[in-house]
């Protein structure tokens, strides 16, 4: 017997059939009255869907504003030398929305107070929204050297792909196929324009194909990327999960591990050189939180 | 000549005795009372005279089972074997150890090595497995149940199997570390009548904690093929059943209990201060090359670590000598075997010589603990003498870390600093990307809507244009529509004749379209014909009758009341509703 099938029963059985019911019977016209009221209800749902948007606009530009004023006041900060307090205030400005250039300032600010890991970690992250930015690579390059660590290699793939950021790889992806679609849709409206030229349709449908390839590959590499960067001057990677566990070697602050695994506290990590053990996740800062 | 002769036949038999080898094997080391286990004996080009005599051992049964005879033919060289194959039942649990076994070749005696067999007590069935554990069971084979934090144990699950599919055993362990399961290996058994395919699955434990640990439960799921009871012959029963469903498939969950394993800490007296946790049986080679360099010439250092241990966690200190500038190593690791217990492990760094003075590079010392003899052992090679000559530019120091992504112009000048802040926000956005935002699809789908609703659109109007029947239906109702608006307004300003023509017009538009006829000639004949009669009720044709009639009149007699239009305008529209 299948012990699924009473399960299936009280399944079907608890499926209402009033509705079924409202669907059979005849819906009553409105009343002219009826319609007035509809209208105005309809007004009134207008009206509060417009002021909705108006709201969200203005609290947009509410925090946007805020943003700006922290961001300015973060650079006063920096510029008087307090780079501990600059990075707390650039990190707020960043609460809701980022920008490469609030990102490029904060890796200046956690730099300059030391905190070699939390640098490059902002620079990654600025790159991602703005990968040709030569200020940023440069000073990753820089923070890196002054760090004495070398980055996990990356394939010729990889490299490839963040060229473009995620952002832009989408665009282009989405520009490829609207255009593929309202051209697929013009077919349908005036077939006769579009007789005798199969390349109009085909070669947007390859190039559509093409970007929506690139960005799935741009997509899983975004999201797959699990670097985390030490944040403690000599953070203790141990053989195991726990703190009993015998230590295996000394990362210092700004070395970039990759992660593999996670358990409870900890985290299993990799370094470019193949080193392997486990590190507190409260050492490290994750690029993708 | 006799001479030469006499040497090529010494060396005839030398080569001959050389390759003659002898070996035995048990295709399991652990087994169960009443559970046999296969051991063979294989010599290797040659015959021995006799087959080799096991020794009778108390508590063990031997049996003769078969012998196979093998040829391999590989590079040229061809290799022969004669395998002897002994069933061995033990009787008794205990630790066995199967003396080695002489066999005689060519005048020569051979022998095998010793072999261990460890044998089970018998294992109980659970109560609860409705007699299913005869056709299937795991066995959970810790190699040792006393080891050290940090030394890796052996641990084998073997699967017993009569007939069946399989998954990867779950093994539950809190404080250890696993290894990956390797493929498994492949042998059968037989307890009493039962034959069984064994798998088994090896990993390593290595515990990272002290204390009296569990290892295990281990679970496995199968499914069990089972022969279906065959139901008793009779001639009403079908001829077929179960011809085609012998076997049914029946899943069935094994688990192994956990077993206590103490793990004791590594002792704190005599820890070197070069020890990194390494734990097992290790030897270091160590060189250092070039060994005369300029200075700021780099200096690589390959130091390579192997025995037996988890070679994966192995790691060295950073070689941070005064005088050098050092990189981080690149290291590489080769297993010996699948579970990585077994291996080498070789470090290779770059170290830098900063100054002429330097007249050798430090020892380098490698501590582990060897949890056989439960002490602390150092390794160490060096120092290495090095002649450092000065250099004829001043030394720039050279920093790592750039990658092939990250070119920099070799004409500009270093960087000394941080590039500094940038005064303006710009382009706010949000953290989540854009591809992970559910407006994005919504606007996205937009022009996928559009697509569909042409496509929907084409359809329409191509089953329109190859429908006439349906063509002519949409035209004849738009017709009415604006016929019978038409004919309202006429009825109001008692335009009889224009009325009267309308209304024969739109009475023949539907007549034609309800009896698939031409509109145009229609009259109050149409009523006569077969068709009308098959299709148009009595009523009906009373009905168009008398509006043709009335429409006749009207085009000789002249003008007609607001009333009379009317109720001739409602009298059509009975019509138009009873053709429909």
């Amino acid at each position: 017997m299948n012990p699924r099938r009473p399960l299936l029963n009280r399944q079907f059985k608890s499926v209402p059939h009033a509705p079924l019911a409202v669907l059979r019977s005849p819906s009553p016209q409105p009343s002219p009255a009826g319609r007035g009221k509809r209208s105005r209800r309809s007004t009134i749902t207008r009206l509060g869907q417009a002021i909705g948007l108006l709201t969200a606009a203005l609290l947009l530009a509410d925090s946007s504003a805020a943003s700006e004023a922290q961001f300015e006041e973060a650079n006063r900060l920096y510029g008087t030398g307090q780079f501990a307090e600059a990075a707390t205030l650039y990190r707020a400005a960043g609460t809701n929305r980022v920008s490469a250039n609030l990102l490029f300032n904060l890796g200046n600010a956690h730099y300059k107070a030391g905190q070699l890991g939390r640098a490059m970690a902002a620079y990654h992250r600025s790159l991602r929204l703005d990968p040709r930015n030569p200020e940023t690579q440069a000073n990753l390059r820089f923070a890196r050297e002054q760090a004495n660590t070398q980055p996990p290699t990356l394939t010729l793939r990889q490299r490839w792909l963040r060229n473009l950021s995620l952002g832009e790889w989408t665009a282009l992806a989405s520009a490829a196929i609207t255009l593929l679609l309202l051209l697929l849709a013009a077919r349908q409206l005036k077939p006769r324009a579009f007789e005798g030229n199969p390349s109009w349709i085909r070669l947007p449908a390859l190039g559509a194909l093409a970007a929506a390839l690139l960005l799935a590959l741009a997509a899983s590499d975004h999201f797959s990327d699990n670097r985390a960067f030490v944040i403690e001057a000599k953070a203790v990677v141990r053989n195991g999960p726990l703190e009993e566990s015998p230590e295996s070697f000394k990362a210092t602050n700004g070395t970039e591990l990759l992660v593999h695994d996670r358990k409870g506290d900890f985290l299993e990590v990799e370094t470019s050189l193949g080193e392997k053990g486990w590190i507190h996740s409260g050492d490290v800062e994750l690029l993708t939180p | 000549m006799s001479r030469i002769l006499a040497f090529s036949f010494v060396l005839l038999l030398a080569a001959n005795a050389l390759g003659q080898k002898v070996s035995a094997s048990l295709d399991r080391s652990t087994t169960s009372v009443g559970e046999s286990v296969g051991l063979t004996i294989n010599c290797e080009n040659f015959q021995p005279r006799s087959i080799p005599r096991l020794q009778v051992i108390p508590g063990l049964r031997i049996a003769s089972a078969a012998t196979e005879q093998k040829i391999q033919l590989a590079n040229g060289k061809r290799t022969s074997f004669i395998i002897y194959n002994y069933l061995i039942t033990p009787i008794k649990p205990g630790t066995y150890t199967l003396p080695s076994v002489s066999v005689n070749a060519n005048g020569r005696t051979l022998r095998t090595k010793p072999l261990k067999l460890n044998v089970l007590a018998t294992r109980q069935n659970p109560p609860d497995d409705n007699g299913l554990s005869k056709y299937a069971f795991i066995r959970l084979i810790p190699g040792k149940t006393t080891a050290y934090v940090g030394e890796a144990i052996p641990v084998k699950i073997q699967l017993f199997l009569q007939n069946g599919r399989y998954n990867s055993p779950e093994l539950t362990a809190e404080g250890f570390n696993f290894a990956d399961f390797p493929k498994p290996s492949s042998s059968q058994a037989q307890k009493g009548n039962e034959i069984y395919q064994v798998r088994t699955f090896s990993t390593a434990a290595t515990p990272v904690k002290a204390g009296s640990l569990q290892l295990g439960p281990v679970k496995l799921n199968v499914v069990l093929k089972i022969r279906q009871q065959q139901r008793r012959r009779s001639p009403f029963n079908d001829p077929f059943d179960g011809f085609f469903n012998r076997y049914q498939d029946v899943p069935f969950n094994l688990e192994a209990k956990a077993q206590t394993i103490t793990v004791k800490p590594l002792p704190t007296t005599n820890k070197p201060a070069s020890f990194y946790g390494a734990v097992g049986r290790y030897t270091m080679q160590a060189k250092a090359s070039p060994l005369e360099v300029t200075v700021g010439d780099p200096v690589t250092v390959n130091i390579q670590i192997s025995g037996q241990g988890t070679i994966e966690s192995l790691n060295l200190p950073k070689l941070d000598w005064s005088g050098f500038k050092s990189y981080e190593p690149s290291v590489t690791t080769k297993k010996d075997n699948p579970l990585g217990l077994r291996g080498s492990r070789i470090f290779e760094q770059v170290v830098i010589p900063e100054s002429d003075t330097i007249a050798e590079m430090p020892r380098i010392e490698f501590s582990f603990f060897d949890p056989v003899t439960s002490q602390y052992r150092v390794l160490a090679k060096g120092p290495f003498p090095l002649k450092v000559n000065p250099s004829s530019k001043p030394v720039a120091p050279v920093i790592g870390g750039n990658t092939a992504q990250e070119t920099e112009d070799p004409d500009s000048p270093p960087q000394t600093d941080i590039l500094t802040i940038k005064h303006h926000l710009g382009s706010l956005g949000q953290a989540m990307p854009l591809i992970a935002r559910p407006n994005f699809w919504l606007l996205q789908s937009i022009p996928l809507l559009l697509w569909i609703a042409a496509l929907a659109w084409r359809r329409k109007t191509n089953a329109l244009a190859n429908n006439p029947g349906l063509r002519r239906k949409r035209q004849v109702a738009e017709r009415t529509r604006a016929g019978l608006a038409k004919l309202t307004e006429l009825a109001k300003r008692e335009e009889a004749g224009e009325f009267h023509a309308e209304l024969a017009d739109l009475l023949r538009e539907q007549i034609g379209l309800r009896l698939d006829i031409p509109a145009e000639g229609i009259t109050a004949d149409v009523v006569h014909s077969f068709a009308a009669g098959n299709k148009l009720g009595e009523g009906t044709r009373g009905d168009i009758r008398k509006l043709f009639a009335a429409s006749d009149r009207a085009s000789y007699a002249g003008s007609q009341t607001t009333g009379e239009l009317k109720s001739n305008l409602a009298l059509l529209k009975e019509v138009f509703s009873a053709l429909k």
